[in-house]
């Protein structure tokens, strides 16, 4: 329920709290709806968390384990959340990010990753990497999964023939 | 101010799908979980003729029942240490405009969400990196290296846990070594705890909010009911 937009700031400092609920004011109200929504939403049943739990522990071991499985990644076994990072075996993960939905797909079906270096404050830091959300279900997962180890396998042939047009050119 | 990674490639996509192909969409934490029922009944039997403002802070209600979730978690909290905000975004801002002023830097293990450096931007504050690395599973790096970043502007600690977009859970020990910083130096140490429900293979959360001794220096951002 991302989309109900209610947080909650949290603090035991009284002084902190008192200033920020200056700025609270200033903003009039956190919304309604999702605050309706929100207080509902305590009532909630373990069960369902239980369940959501188990879902994306699955998912994740299907990412991450069919990731580890292709020549040259590297993705490490998150403990929480449902975003795992992954090193791929290229020079920019962010041309490659935009050639497999520009110029790639694998029995009709293309991935979209977010390139990690927008993740790093220091300049040259996660060129290689990829932040990867683990949200859909295991079917696409695993079909993403069979997409990018092919397109990885198709990727350096790609450049490969992109540098020797470049050298016929210069000839 | 620098582009959205998340969605920066969506042009890309929208000419994939022109073309003809399916977009397995693992760039962006849209679940597909469905939200729970009881959260949906509430909105459907909505009966009040006029959508009002709340009390600025949020429903009382609302705060009491927060706080008794936390209580259900170990962690001692009343219904006045909390402001429900509009998402978690929106207390990670309020924290950084009441707590710093500008030109004050703040340490961040990176890679961290990049909106934080719109948070930032808005409320006048530097970011300074701390880099986490892949081998090490982006846990968080030896004290030494934060002690190498404190200079006299240094005036808080800014962790995502469970985080984004690594997945790291930091342990006990790590939080441990938090506290320990925050106190030597007199930081605030604020906490993105989003995730904090989804944590796997039997590890718990373990809140800022549970460190000792850190009553005055803990902000701790929740929910955006993602949560849930």
């Amino acid at each position: 329920m991302c989309g109900a937009r209610v947080g909650a700031l949290v603090s035991k400092n009284t002084e902190v709290m008192a200033t920020a609920m200056k700025f609270a004011q200033a903003r009039l109200s956190p919304p309604t709806l999702g605050q309706i929504a929100g207080e509902a939403a305590l009532a909630t049943p373990q069960q369902y968390f239980d369940d959501v739990k188990e879902e994306y522990l699955s998912r994740r071991d299907i990412l991450v384990d069919g990731l580890n499985s292709i020549e040259g990644v590297t993705c490490p076994k998150p403990g929480g959340a449902f975003y795992a990072m992954a090193e791929l075996p290229v020079d920019s993960a962010e041309n490659f990010c935009q050639w497999i939905l520009d110029s790639y797909s694998y029995k009709g079906a293309t991935v979209m990753m977010a390139p990690a270096a927008g993740f790093y404050a220091s300049p040259d830091l996660g060129t290689r990497e990829v932040r990867l959300a683990y949200v859909l279900e295991k079917d696409k997962l695993k079909k993403a999964v069979e997409v990018l180890r092919h397109a990885l396998e198709e990727y350096p042939k790609t450049l490969e023939a992109q540098s020797s047009a470049v050298q016929i050119n210069l000839k | 101010m620098p582009e959205s990674p998340i969605r920066k490639l969506v042009p890309y996509a929208e000419a994939a799908i022109e073309a003809g192909n399916e977009v397995i969409h693992l760039n962006i934490g849209q679940p597909d979980i469905e939200t729970p029922e009881v959260a949906l009944n509430a909105i459907k039997n909505f009966d009040k003729k006029v959508i009002e403002y709340s009390h600025s802070a949020g429903f009382e209600s609302y705060r009491k029942g927060l706080a008794k979730y936390y209580r259900g978690k170990g962690i001692d909290v009343d219904h006045n240490d909390i402001i429900v905000t509009n998402g978690g975004s929106e207390a990670i801002l309020f924290a950084m405009m009441t707590c710093f002023n500008p030109e004050d830097e703040v340490i961040v293990p990176e890679p961290f969400y990049a909106n934080y450096n719109a948070f930032a931007l808005e409320a006048g504050v530097i970011l300074r990196p701390i880099t986490t690395y892949l081998k090490d599973s982006y846990a968080l790096p030896p004290i030494e290296d934060f002690r190498e970043l404190i200079n006299d502007r240094t005036r808080g600690i800014l962790i995502c846990n469970p985080g984004n977009p690594t997945g790291y859970l930091y342990n006990q020990e790590e939080l441990e070594t938090l506290r320990k910083i925050v106190l030597a130096h007199d930081l605030f140490l604020f906490a993105d705890e989003v995730y904090r429900e989804f944590c796997y293979d039997g590890a718990e959360h373990y809140s800022i909010l549970s460190l000792e001794g850190l009553e005055n220096h803990a902000n701790h951002c929740r929910f955006r009911i993602k949560a849930l």
